[in-house]
This record gives structure tokens, sequence and C-alpha cells, in this order.
């Protein structure tokens, strides 16, 4: 199970993920960043392969690290991701590729994902949830 | 803990102060200029939750300041200011922002609004197409790797040697364009991708390229310095460092994260990200952040070049020159020297939306405009009207030489987006006589004058609380963005 909400903020947008496990949770964040970047995209293409290895020094900081990686990516390569698929997951390291298809433009500017208030935490379900602010 | 009005001192009718009591981690009071009636719509949000975290920063000196046009922000709130000691503080990419050195430049022309009208929706149209904006969309200008770090070294001047520029141009800039300390071997190889074809573009939210025309002169003396009539049109300019300085920062953040337990830093948010200003990770992101507003220098150098073309395209040799009237930085960090404690003290400067107003007769502005003080540039909300300030000698002595920034947002983008329809409004504009060339139209809503304060009371503040003083007010005519 994994979910995402993007939800207003005065001057920024945030996202709302959560899911049962870590890999789940970190997927749902990503695909929420990519529908900011860009909502709708042409899936049949052929898609780009990347690998992406990340260290940080615990689980939030890994994720949110994850993210401005793949952020990077979009922006130097003009792609969106439309899959990721771990091959090495730990609260502290973790390594992925990620599947991309190419865009000629984005419809919003993400700056960074910040670390704003972010923490990883379990709700009252027992999944992990937090939120995450972008500056945009 | 929430903050309501009970917790703020009323210090004036344009500042407030929250004391050092009101949170035990607090190192220094907090203060926020606005009026009372401002000061009820900011207890809104949580932006001054952010500013007492700022107050709680090692070495921060006499109080966090806020501007009027504060909102919150991640980390420290927008509009906000904060000294910290030069041996004994930290520097924080968080009290700069992504965007650095995101900032305006004003040209002025010798030309008046009846010169320019017939011209206006052709001019509005080639700046459009001259000047590359939007996401993701590349500039004309590529560089090989050492003349990319060259740009980074150099910044403005680097562009003007390069025939982008006029020789004089850098003379009117904020630090003349260049800080010295910027070291391209400090800045990562994902800055510099992320930022090479990016030189000459505007990028896309909030920022814009307009062509004003001058409303309205507060203080004659101060605008003829300035070079400023009534009618007069002008053009300005509002972009950074785009996908370079937002990379930089997302770098360092991460850099300091990992090192701040080593210098036994606790914060209340993680986006307040710090170190010592005096460690190596301290020094190395000053001189990449340095490299990175040198790049905003150079890309608004740039677009200053796109912008005199395409005049020159659409009005021939009749249109003259445009020339600089001066460049601000408002998200930067600074090495400056006020008066504490019986003595002159360097501090680490942060500014994050917020502008440098240095008052008359400091050494750093140039002897043209020395006795009058610094030009400061406030770029209004789309469409509303946009401010020439100039500094005084009482922001030197109450706000660490610093001022407002723009209209600060109140709205989000969403919501915005809910008020208000982006071709309605671009029709409204239109039928106010401003011509609007724009990329994407719903992004044009994002940006409606209803998502933001009256730019006219969050100056009518910094001058009735003595931080800065009218100058003139400038109205759009054409409005060109992302």
């Amino acid at each position: 199970m994994k979910s995402y909400q993007i939800l207003p903020h005065v001057a920024d947008i945030r996202l709302k993920v959560e899911a049962d496990n870590l890999p789940e949770l970190f997927m749902a964040a990503i695909e929420g960043m990519m529908t900011i970047i860009k909502e709708s995209k042409a899936e049949e293409q052929e898609r780009e392969k990347r690998i992406i290895e990340v260290e940080s020094a615990d689980a939030t900081s890994l994720l949110i690290d994850f993210m401005n990686d793949i952020l990077y990516q979009s922006h130097t390569n003009k792609e969106i991701y439309t899959e990721v698929n771990f091959l090495e997951f730990s609260e502290k390291a973790l390594k992925a590729e990620i599947y991309g298809i190419k865009v000629d433009d984005f419809d919003e500017d993400i700056k960074a994902v910040t670390y704003h208030e972010v923490e990883i935490k379990k709700n009252e379900k027992g999944n992990f949830e937090t939120v995450i602010v972008f500056d945009i | 803990m929430q903050i309501n009005k009970d917790n703020l001192i009323k210090i004036n009718d344009y500042l407030w102060e929250i004391p050092k009591s009101f949170r035990s981690d607090m190192r220094v009071p907090a203060r926020v200029y606005a009026t009372e009636k401002m000061l009820e719509e900011i207890l809104t949000d949580r932006s001054l939750n952010q500013l007492i975290n700022v107050a709680t920063l090692p070495g921060i000196q006499k109080y966090a300041l806020a501007m009027p046009d504060i909102h919150e922000g991640y980390g420290f709130p927008i509009g906000g200011v904060a000294a910290m000691d030069f041996e004994t503080g930290v520097i924080s990419p968080g009290g700069i922002g992504y965007d650095i050195n995101c900032g305006v430049r004003l040209l002025k022309s010798n030309l008046s609004f009846k010169d320019v009208e017939p011209y206006l929706e052709s001019l509005a149209r080639e700046l459009y197409s001259e000047i590359p904006s939007g996401v993701g969309r590349g500039g004309k200008l590529r560089l090989n790797d050492d003349d990319f770090d060259e740009v980074l070294k150099r910044g403005a001047k680097w562009m003007i040697n390069k025939e982008f520029g006029k020789e004089n141009d850098a003379y009117f800039l904020e630090s003349f364009g260049c800080l010295e300390n910027a070291d391209p071997d400090k800045v990562s190889s994902h800055a510099k991708s992320r930022g090479k074809d990016q030189l000459g573009t505007m990028g896309a939210g909030n920022h814009f390229v307009e062509v004003d025309r001058v409303h309205k002169i507060f203080d004659e003396k101060i605008a003829e310095i300035f070079g400023l009539k009534k009618d007069q049109i002008v053009v300005l300019i509002h972009t950074g460092s785009r996908g370079f300085g937002h990379q930089v920062a997302t770098d360092y953040i991460r850099i300091m994260m990992q090192a701040m337990p080593k210098y036994g830093i606790i914060l209340p948010d993680r986006e307040l990200a710090c170190v010592p200003f005096s460690s190596p990770e301290g020094k190395a992101y000053f001189d990449a952040m340095a490299a990175a507003a040198n790049f905003a220098w150079a890309n608004r150098q740039m677009i200053t070049h796109e912008v005199r073309k395409s005049w020159k395209n659409i009005l021939g040799d009749a249109g003259g020159e445009l020339s600089v009237v001066y460049d601000v930085a408002h998200n930067i960090a600074k090495i400056e020297e006020y008066f504490m404690e019986g003595k002159y003290k360097k501090v680490i400067m942060h500014r994050k939306g917020a502008t440098r107003a240095f008052g008359p007769g400091q050494e750093e502005i140039i002897k043209e405009y020395r006795s009058a003080g610094q030009p400061v540039l406030i770029p209004g909300s789309m469409g509303t009207a946009s401010f020439v300030l100039v500094g005084t000698k009482d922001s030197m002595k109450e706000s660490f030489g610093s001022s407002c920034h723009g209209a600060g947002r109140r709205m989000s983008r969403h919501e915005a987006k809910r008020e208000v329809r982006g071709n309605e409004l671009r029709e409204e504009m239109e039928r106010e006589g401003i011509h609007v060339k724009v990329g994407s139209t719903p992004g044009l809503a994002e940006e409606a004058p209803l998502a933001y304060k009256d730019v006219r009371e969050v100056v009518d503040v910094v001058e009735g609380a003595g931080i800065a003083k009218k100058v003139a007010e400038l109205k759009p005519i054409a409005v060109i963005k992302g």
C-alpha cells in the first residue's frame, strides 16, 4: 500500500506520503514529485534506465537526498521517471534503477526538495508517513 | 508553541518584538516590521515560528529580523534577516535560499511613455521571443568548462568583456556584479551541469521582465541622482541563479546536515542546517555561494543584453541607450560591519527575501549615489506597481542595512488558481493597458495580485519605520514571463 497527496503551502507545495514500508514510501514520494513537475506524460515511448546510489545519515535524510538526486536527473536529462526499482535498500543507503521518458518542458519548476520539518514517522495505522515541502 | 498578538511587544507603529523569554532556546529577540493590521495576517501562518527558530542559531547578533513582506518559507521565513558573529557564528544556506542571488535590475531609457506607446505590443513580443523563459528552456549561450568557470569567478564582468554589455554596466551593480571569493572548485559537477545552458534565461514562477512607466516621483532630488523622472520608460528584470544556484544550495545543505553533529549543533528544524563560518564546510559553502551569486549577476547581464537587442530591433536608433540604474541581490550572505556594543563588529549577514539598503555616506555605495544612499528596487506583484526606494542612516542602525524585497505572498499557488483564471487575469491587465506575454496561462493565475500583499502597504511600513525612503513608483506597461 502506498499513497501521496499534494497539499498547498503559502509559497510552495507540500506533498504528504504514506506507505506500509519504507521502499514504497520512497516510491510514492517520487511519483508525487513527478506528477508535480509534469502532470501528463506519454507512457508509450522508450524509457531510459539510470542508476542512482545514495548514502545518508538516517532514513529521513535518505528520502530527501534521493528525491533531490532524482530531481537533478530530471532537470539535466529533461526526463520524467515513471518507475523506480530498488536494487539495494537500507535505512541509510540505497541503490536504485530509475526509468525515464523524455519531455520537452516541465509544468512546474521545483527548485529543490527541502528538509523543512520532514520526519518519517509511524502513524496510528502503523504506516510510515511524512510531509515534504518543495521550494517552487 | 502558538504565537498570538499578546506575545509581541509593540516598539512603535511599525515594529514589534518577540522577547527572548518567549522560548528557552532563543539567543536573541525576534523583531518584525509591520502595521498592526499586517501583523494580524502574519500571525495566521507560521512565519513567526520560523523567525523564532532563526533566533536560536549560534552566533546571532542583536535580533532576528523580519521585513513586512514576510511569509512562511522553509527553514528561515522569506523576508528574514540575520547577522551572525564573524568569529563564532554560523553560516546557513537556508538563510540565503535555494535561488542564490535572486535579485532585481533596473534599466533606464531616455524615452517617455508617448515615445514608446505605439511600439509597445511589438516590443513585448520581441522581448518574449528574445529572452528564453519557462521551465526547462535553455539559453543561447553555450560555454566550454573553462569559460563557465570564468563566469563563476567574474560574474557580470565576464559577460561585459565578451561584449554582452557596456563597459560601465558593472559599476552600477551591487558588489560590481562580482563576489571576489567565488571558487568554482567548491561547486559540484552536478551544479555546473544543471546551470550550463541557463545563462540568459528568466525561468518561471515570479520571475519576469517588465517594461514600466515612472508613475510618480516621491523625492525629486534623489530621483534626479538616480536619473529617474515622471513618465520615463524603464525596464525591470527579476531573476536569479537558476538551476545552478538551486543545486549549490541543495549540495551544501546535504554536506552541512552530515557535518553538524561534529560541531555539536542541534536545531529545531533540519532546513536550518548550518556550520561555523570558520569551518572548512562553512568556508567552502561561502565560496560556492559566491560562485552562484556571480552566475546570477552574469544571468541578469545576459538578459540585459537580450533586452537591449530587442529594444534596438523595435525602436532602432531612436530608442537610444538603456543604462543600468542599479542591481540588487535579495537572497545572499555577505560580510559586513555594524556598530554594536560600542564598536564596529564584523558579521555574516544573511538576507533571504530581503534587500541590502545602505544609507547615505556608506563607502560601498558608488560616488554618484553616495550622498543619496543605495537604490533599493522593490518589484511588486504582477501588473500592480514596483518601487524604487533608497537606504537610510536608520537602516544602518536598526535593520543591519536591510529592507523589504517585494510584495510578499499571502495565498498559495493552488488557492490563487482556484480564485482566478489566467485568461481572465490577462484580459483584465490588457484592459488596463498592460501588454502581457506569458508562456503558461495557469502560471499567470498563480502570480495574480490577490495572491500577494499590497506592495504599497509593504513599502509604507519600511518608510514609516525609517529603514528606507520612497523615491519613485513604477507602473507596468508590458509584462514578460515564463
